[in-house]
């Protein structure tokens, strides 16, 4: 649909990220909205600014800079709506990932129903779980009042009951609550997010909004069998924003002209990635990877199933993290080349203490590209523990994080996304290189047209289209032979042996149809027809038969192992 | 371009604000001189707690009005075993208080007794004046003096003299270089890779250890043991920046405060050593941007900890071995060699 000149609106969105903050442009060119252009600034939310807007206007200023469109008024105030001059904006939206994680304290009432789901509510903001409360929680009151006391949770998130159900230990948790609450100076009492029992949620709002802020989710668990989060994720998300907000200066007033109700990057991420999940085929489910500096999201829709998780690792800040999440080894296992394991760990140290620092030298590089894939992999295994319909088939994967999108060549890239994610069957990725997605996210609160064009327009990078097929076989056996027809009716064959990455003659932009004969018991996609050819396109990268194996296993004995990270990446051209 | 910046100065102006984060009480008055370790607010913070369930325990009857059996109230101290709550049924039936402690609610059916008070001090850190108070919450702390700011800390302060065992900006400490003469001084030296130098600096034990740098491996140890620790180029086998390695030589056997704090990138509340000097200064500018002339510091890679002159911010962008294409920036180090880095590897000295 083609935005009428009445309705058409330019549209600033601004990222307040732990690194960079973006102020990202669209609008209206030839009838169609597009990605104009992204300034950018350090942040400054934290010290020594502590103001948002300090590094607001850096950004503004760089993009006017980029468009020559003046955004800022004599007195450095946005001008919104837009003029007739074409200064200004019509529209600001506003999402964030920077500042300090919050602490959430979950309660539910049976580990492996309520508790879980309000687990899995908890991973879609940035946030850290620091104590949960539920039926089998055998320590004594005191004892949990104590932990509350102690830890000081900014949100309490409390679940339990089918709507209609259980009510008495919802009732006495909200009572520890409230105890909590009122030995609390008020500045230091959580906010509550109840979303259990909706036949006594007024009684429990009644009860705790005498001493804190109290919102009402729908319950995330109606039924024993039926789930539903997001209700409670974006309620979440909203306390999350205020919270952040408050803390932040700047940010309030910005949120007080925005269109939109300010987001955590991470669910506008989210929410654009649900969006394409009912865009795209919903047999398969789209994948949304994001590796930040302090944060790496994972976002799937596949069918009913929706998925958001937050996790508090990522490339610069949260690189240290990660080595809380698992052993050295388990990132020195992707280095191409021989770095002493404790210097890696010191690197990885010194970097999480400078998030914003470039790798100067190839083996500064190789830290951190192994630290990405590590956080991807960390990140899909805990996604998948929470939740397990989802699989490893997505079409298409989207990433984004400027330590994948920004590597030195778009193998590199590819290299990362398929031994951090690993993907199974066939897929198309797409690189964010700009980071838009999350602000497509935050406009289609308003506006559902601009995301779908812009998403169309060519402002994601197509990287490759990747079939990951999977066998049992053992290294160099045969277990697939494919066939692309080109346009011009030529063709080629191929054999493809387990353990092998083969990059398919397929141009950027380029179409051929695929034409594969698995063998061996080799499976290609679990949700594909077995027999057919598929059309696929070339990706910067071309197409790529990533017949490694999954999960991906790599030699325990160093060298071997370096020749053959050497020898996958020299298959891929990188 | 904005640089970020890092304080490592011979002579400065230092102010803090010492705040309570809710309100409280605080302890001092405007123009008061304070040492590190004083009290600058403090406010009382829930401890431990004891929930003593008088209705269940006194099996009261549904119609027995708390406000009937009860022998205290909520603010009042008890001592254990003191009678809490009675109730003359057939037979008398006494709830007796469990432990010492203060009744800070009673509700419903129940006594919550606090056993252990806490008590939330904010305490000034360095020796100063107090210039401004904020009513409540805490005060402003000034001084003049050398301010060198780290990188990492384990969340300890102390105060005490200055012991300099640098011999040269990369040197490394080892156990030989530990003795008891030492105990009760902060202990300023290079890098350390020993977990038995860090248990030996603290079972002299020192008051404290500033090191040019450290191996992450010994973080968790860092942060359990009782002294502060403070971390001044990071980690790795990382050289002290000449800049500081002068100050910190020069003020061997002077009184310094010792902030180890464990930096917070949204808090102002970064590591620092504060070198108090009778002699009036200027506030340094907290932010800057990066010009011709200025002293820069490296912060990762393999020149990290080094230091020198900006020489100047090539225009456009360069490549580097990574691969990574970025703006980049000349430096003349201080041993005469010029070298070419990523401005975004830099922080100024200043």
């Amino acid at each position: 649909m083609t935005p009428s000149l009445i309705d058409a609106e330019s549209v600033l969105a601004i990222d307040f990220g732990s690194v960079n903050t973006r102020a990202l442009l669209f609008d209206v060119v030839e009838g169609q909205y597009n990605f104009i252009a992204a300034g950018l600034a350090p942040c400054t939310m934290g010290a020594p600014y502590f103001d948002a807007l300090e590094s607001l206007h850096i950004a503004l200023d760089h993009l006017r800079k980029i468009t020559g469109r003046t955004l800022l008024d004599d007195e450095e105030v946005l001008i919104l709506p837009g003029r007739d001059d074409g200064t200004g904006v019509d529209r600001l939206v506003i999402t964030f990932s920077a500042g300090e994680e919050l602490k959430i304290v979950v309660t539910g009432l049976l580990g492996d129903v309520s508790l879980e789901s309000v687990e899995r509510a908890a991973s879609s903001a940035y946030a850290r779980v620091v104590d949960s409360m539920s039926l089998s929680d055998r320590r004594r009151s005191e004892v949990q009042l104590d932990a509350l006391l102690k830890t000081r949770p900014d949100l309490i998130l409390m679940a339990g009951g089918t709507d209609g159900g259980a009510s008495k230990t919802i009732f006495r948790l909200a009572d520890l609550i409230a105890l909590t609450c009122r030995l609390l100076p008020r500045e230091e009492r959580p906010e509550i997010i109840y979303a259990g029992n909706q036949a006594i949620a007024a009684k429990i709002k009644e009860g705790l909004s005498k001493w804190t802020t109290v919102h009402v989710a729908p319950n995330l668990r109606p039924t024993i069998d039926l789930e539903d989060p997001s209700p409670a994720q974006n309620i979440l998300s909203q306390a999350v924003a205020q919270i952040r907000s408050r803390r932040t200066h700047g940010l309030e007033g910005l949120s007080g002209i925005s269109s939109a109700p300010t987001l955590p990057t991470a669910a506008a991420f989210g929410r654009m990635l649900r969006f394409l999940g009912q865009v795209y085929d919903t047999s398969k489910g789209v994948l949304g990877a994001d590796i930040g500096a302090s944060w790496t999201t994972i976002a799937a829709a596949s069918g009913k199933t929706y998925a958001l998780n937050v996790t508090p690792i990522g490339s610069g800040a949260g690189a240290a993290e990660i080595l809380r999440q698992c052993s050295l080894a388990e990132i020195t296992r992707w280095l191409p080349g021989h770095i002493q394991p404790e210097e890696v760990r010191d690197r990885i140290f010194q970097k999480s203490l400078h998030p914003a620092t470039l790798p100067e030298t190839q083996e500064d590089l190789w830290i951190e590209h192994a630290v990405a894939r590590q956080a991807m992999r960390l990140s899909m295994a805990q996604t998948l523990s929470r939740w397990p319909n989802l699989g490893y088939s997505f079409e298409p994967m989207l990433v984004s994080g400027a330590v994948v999108t920004h590597a030195p060549t778009p193998q590199q890239s590819l290299m990362m996304i398929l031994d951090g994610l690993q993907p199974i069957g066939m897929s198309t990725i797409i690189l964010d290189q700009n980071g838009i997605t999350p602000a497509l996210g935050a406009i289609a609160a308003f506006n559902s047209i601009l995301p779908v064009q812009v998403f169309e327009s060519g402002a994601y990078l197509p990287l490759a289209t990747v079939i990951c097929p999977v066998s049992s076989a053992r290294e160099g056996t045969p277990i697939l032979h494919a066939r692309l027809e080109y346009q011009n009716g030529e063709e080629d064959v191929f054999e493809v042996v387990k353990g092998s990455l083969l990059v398919l003659p397929l141009r950027f932009g380029v179409t051929g149809n695929l034409y594969m004969q698995p063998l061996r018991g080799t499976t290609l996609d679990p949700r594909l027809r077995p027999a057919g050819g598929f059309k696929i396109t070339g990706g910067m990268c071309g197409a790529v038969i990533d017949a490694r194996g999954r999960p991906l296993s790599l030699p325990a004995e160093d060298a071997r192992r370096r020749e053959l990270l050497k020898k996958w990446a020299m298959a891929l051209g990188g | 371009m904005l640089a970020p910046v890092t304080h490592i100065l011979a002579l400065t102006h230092i102010r803090r604000r010492r705040l309570l984060p809710f309100p409280g009480k605080v302890m001092v008055r405007l123009g008061q001189a304070v040492n590190p370790m004083d009290v600058i607010a403090q406010a009382p913070s829930p401890g431990s707690h004891m929930i003593i369930d008088v209705r269940r325990m006194l099996r009261l009857p549904v119609s027995t009005k708390m406000e009937q059996v009860l022998k205290v109230h909520s603010g009042e101290t008890v001592e254990k075993d003191m009678p809490i709550a009675e109730f003359e049924g057939i037979f008398k039936r006494i709830a007796r208080a469990p432990e010492n402690g203060t009744v800070v609610m009673i509700q419903g059916g129940r006594v919550v007794l606090e056993t252990t008070p806490e008590m939330l001090q904010v305490k000034s850190g360095f020796t100063g004046e107090v210039t401004e108070i904020i009513p409540d919450r805490g005060a402003w702390v000034e001084t003049d003096g050398a301010q060198v700011q780290g990188v990492w800390g384990n969340d300890r302060i102390e105060a005490g003299l200055l012991l300099s065992r640098l011999n040269s900006p990369d040197d490394a400490l080892d156990a030989k270089r530990l003795d008891v003469s030492m105990r009760g001084g902060i202990v300023a030296a290079g890098h350390c890779s020993s977990s038995d130098v860090l248990k030996m600096a603290a079972d002299i034990p020192l008051r404290g250890l500033i090191l040019s740098s450290m191996t992450a491996d010994l973080v968790p140890l860092a942060e359990s043991l009782p002294i502060p620790i403070l971390v001044v180029e990071g980690f790795g086998n990382l050289p002290l920046n000449t800049v500081a390695y002068k100050i910190i030589t020069s003020s061997d056997q002077r009184d310094i405060c010792l902030l180890a704090n464990h930096w917070q990138p949204y808090a102002s509340n970064r590591p620092e050593v504060i070198i108090p000097l009778n002699a009036p200064a200027d506030s340094p500018s907290e932010t800057t941007e990066f010009r011709a002339g200025q002293m820069v510091r490296v912060t990762v890679g393999k020149n990290a900890g080094r230091c020198g002159k900006l020489s100047q911010v090539r225009p456009g962008v360069l490549g580097f071995a990574s691969g990574v294409t970025t703006t980049a920036a000349d430096l003349l180090l201080d041993d005469g060699t010029e070298i070419c880095v990523p401005v975004s590897n830099l922080d100024v000295l200043e």
